[in-house]
């Protein structure tokens, strides 16, 4: 028996890419499938995640966070633009939870972690192998040239100045160079993988591996 | 000499007015025919591959491994390759394996990846390996909480059974019996950095080509172990495993020959073309 | 107008400072209240970002049912579609045994997943029109940019340690050395501009997101 999923699947890609000729109804109808099938995926994972997430009401009694499950459904009022500030409360819980949880987060790994770790290869520069040296040496100029670039409070003046001028310039320099290599790698990356996966599963779905 | 200056010109200015069908026709041709007829191009194997190759040879037996990330599917595929040359590698390993999705895409696909890998044939469901429901709200208000009391979070595992049922829970409650965390999601590296990592936990990141340079400052601080990069990363690992059933990364770095000099090739042509039209509009 | 005031702005953020202060103060001080505050705290945020899922589902059919509405051609048939695919997706969903059901497996890959597997794969197609008309050297800044883009470019490709063997290992010391470096300054300038955000939240210069009335 004919799997009719695979013949619609293999439409759907063979429509998008039609975009690359004109853009038409048939591209149309692949994005409104893709749109309706992430929202309707969304909603089947929310409907078996609240059999999850209503188990300690439902099994454990824990009937407290009865108070949560009504206060998330004033979420909804969002869509109604004279009702949206019932969303406020919701969201505010939300908020705080997660601010409080980023900011504790940020502060420790990306913020002292990162200061620790240049200051250790700071310290790695005496006594290791040359080229060792060379890169922790580098690696502390160009973030410290960079760092300058964002630095939007005071400007420094006099000698300074003319100091933190050519760091500042150095450091856009080096940011380039940095976000450069990055793009440079993700030429390869995501657009081409994608696209030897699609035509690799469509290959596969035809041979009938599914 | 006008008429040929004249005509050198117009060839110049004719490339960079080429229409963008023509572009893309040849690069789906210079993408296809390696399918049809692929050329095997060799690769070496990174520095950063072979660690977490090694790493992974070298986790005792009775690990108890995390497979936790977010990502949206289309994108998962780029870190599919290393992800199901990971699932390869242990597969024969005494490691039981927790999914914990991040987001509702990885939900199905790690599921789906454990199936074409065939690692579910291999391994019991419920005492080797378990998939557990995803949970709302994003890894900043998920991940702390399954650190310290992963029952807490998580009540029931995706088909609804208990996890106080699950033979694998009766030992893993907590950071503690966490032996490592693996990211296939491609860009949870920050959230992990921040939540896994302050608890000791080795992290390993399957992590897309476009964050690879982004998240090395975690690698240099010590707070993820190592990164494949992108689905060169992945054609790597899965050289180092042999054959996988996705081998998805090995296709994509024989198409990857011919279209990155096709890319080189224009940006060149590109370049030279605007320094010679800029030569001729100074000259007039 | 003064008990619109309080609750539509100020017990809001009332609320937002009883959910932030004991979760930030737990991670700092070990206090057993702190503890069991934030764990419920945390199972509270979950139970309300359960109902975010559905929102979608909402937002999205009062969307279409306006397109249906305003009966612009070709548009209000699309309207029709989207909004019978979704509930038809959601009821085959719910039908078949949802998520680790194989009819419900086969058609999550089959179409959402090949669906979005295409749109992305367009990215091939048009970095190949970027890389032809967008990547030029104009000045200085541009040049530093290619140039420093070729290096990975070159190095992860395989022909590129054909040309030198080195080149894959010099493309993991820039990756690993200026990039790097550079992605740390941002991310040590991004953690204290999110701290600066929070600060400003808290002392309410920004409303962030709570919704005014």
């Amino acid at each position: 028996m004919i799997n009719i999923w695979i013949p619609i699947g293999i439409a759907i890609a063979i429509a998008t890419w039609s975009f690359l000729i004109k853009e038409s109804p048939l591209f149309r109808w692949a994005e409104r499938t893709f749109i309706s099938a992430a929202i309707g995926h969304t909603v089947v994972v929310g409907v078996y995640t609240l059999r999850d997430r209503y188990y300690p009401i439902t099994v454990q009694g824990q009937y407290l966070l009865l108070i949560p499950a009504a206060l998330g459904y004033l979420y909804l009022f969002v869509l109604w633009r004279r009702g949206r500030w019932v969303a406020s409360y919701p969201i505010a819980i939300t908020m705080g939870v997660g601010l409080a949880t980023q900011v504790r987060g940020t502060i420790d790994a990306d913020f002292l972690g990162q200061t620790l770790g240049l200051i250790r290869e700071g310290g790695r520069i005496v006594g290791s192998p040359p080229q060792t040296a060379f890169t922790n040496a580098l690696t502390i100029i160009v973030t410290l040239f960079s760092l300058s670039y964002f630095l939007f409070t005071v400007r420094p003046k006099g000698a300074f100045g003319s100091v933190y001028d050519g760091m500042y310039k150095l450091g856009q320099y080096c940011l380039l160079a940095s976000l450069g290599a990055m793009a440079g790698n993700y030429i390869l990356g995501t657009g081409l993988a994608v696209t030897m996966a699609t035509i690799i599963r469509i290959i596969f779905s035809l041979q009938g591996y599914g | 000499m006008k008429k040929e200056e004249g005509a050198s010109v117009s060839i110049w200015s004719k490339a960079q007015s080429v229409r963008a069908e023509w572009l893309w026709l040849v690069t789906l041709v210079l993408i296809i025919v390696p399918l049809a007829v692929p050329p095997h191009v060799p690769f070496t194997v990174n520095q950063s591959t072979l660690r977490i190759y090694e790493y992974v040879k070298k986790l005792p037996d009775g690990s108890v491994i995390v497979s936790g990330g977010s990502g949206q599917w289309a994108f998962i595929y780029e870190t599919s390759a290393a992800f199901m040359a990971f699932l390869t590698q242990i597969k024969n390993k005494d490691v039981k394996l927790i999914i914990f999705p991040l987001s509702t895409d990885s939900l199905m696909f790690e599921p789906w990846a454990v199936k074409v890998t065939g690692f579910d044939k291999v391994k019991e469901y419920g005492k080797d390996w378990v998939v557990l429901n995803y949970v709302p709200g994003g890894a900043d208000i998920t991940l702390p909480a399954f650190m310290t009391n992963i029952r807490g979070l998580c009540r029931t595992d995706v088909y609804g059974r208990p996890l106080d049922e699950l033979p694998i829970f009766k030992t893993v409650n907590s950071y503690k019996d966490i032996t490592l965390w693996v990211d296939c999601g491609a860009n949870s590296i920050p959230s992990l950095a921040r939540y896994v990592a302050p608890y000791k936990v080795p992290i390993l990141g399957f992590v897309h080509s476009a964050y690879y340079g982004m998240f090395q400052p975690y690698i240099a601080a010590g707070q993820v172990y190592e990164m494949t990069n992108g689905i060169r990363g992945g054609g790597e690992y899965e050289k180092l495993v042999g054959y996988t059933p996705w081998n998805l990364g090995t296709v994509t770095m024989d198409s990857y020959q011919l279209y990155s000099i096709y890319i080189l090739a224009l940006v060149i042509i590109a370049n030279i073309g605007t320094q010679m039209l800029k030569k001729e509009e100074k000259k007039q | 107008m003064v008990s619109k005031v309080l609750y539509r702005t100020i017990l809001p953020y009332v609320i937002f400072m009883i959910c932030f202060v004991p979760v930030l103060s737990n991670y700092y001080f070990d206090v057993p209240i702190l503890r069991s505050v934030e764990t419920e705290l945390r199972n509270w945020s979950t139970l309300i970002g359960l109902t975010a899922m559905f929102l979608g589902l909402a937002n999205i059919t009062i969307y279409y049912y306006r397109e249906i509405k305003r009966r612009k051609h070709l548009e209000w048939q699309f309207g029709v579609y989207s909004i019978a695919l979704t509930y038809a997706w959601i009821i085959y969903g719910l039908s078949q045994g949802g998520l680790t059901s194989p009819a419900y497996n086969e058609i999550y890959v089959f179409v959402k997943g090949h669906s979005e597997a295409a749109q992305i794969g367009l990215l091939t197609f048009f970095f190949v029109t970027a890389a032809f008309r967008t990547f030029r050297a104009k000045n200085m800044q541009a040049l530093v940019l290619l140039i420093f883009a070729f290096i990975p470019f070159i190095g992860v490709a395989p022909w590129g340690e054909q040309i030198w063997s080195g080149w894959p290992a010099f493309s993991e010391w820039i990756l690993g050395g200026i990039t790097m470096a550079g992605s740390r300054a941002i991310l040590i300038a991004a953690s204290v501009g999110l701290v600066a955000m929070v600060v400003r939240i808290v002392l309410r210069y920004e409303k962030g997101g709570l919704i005014r009335g």
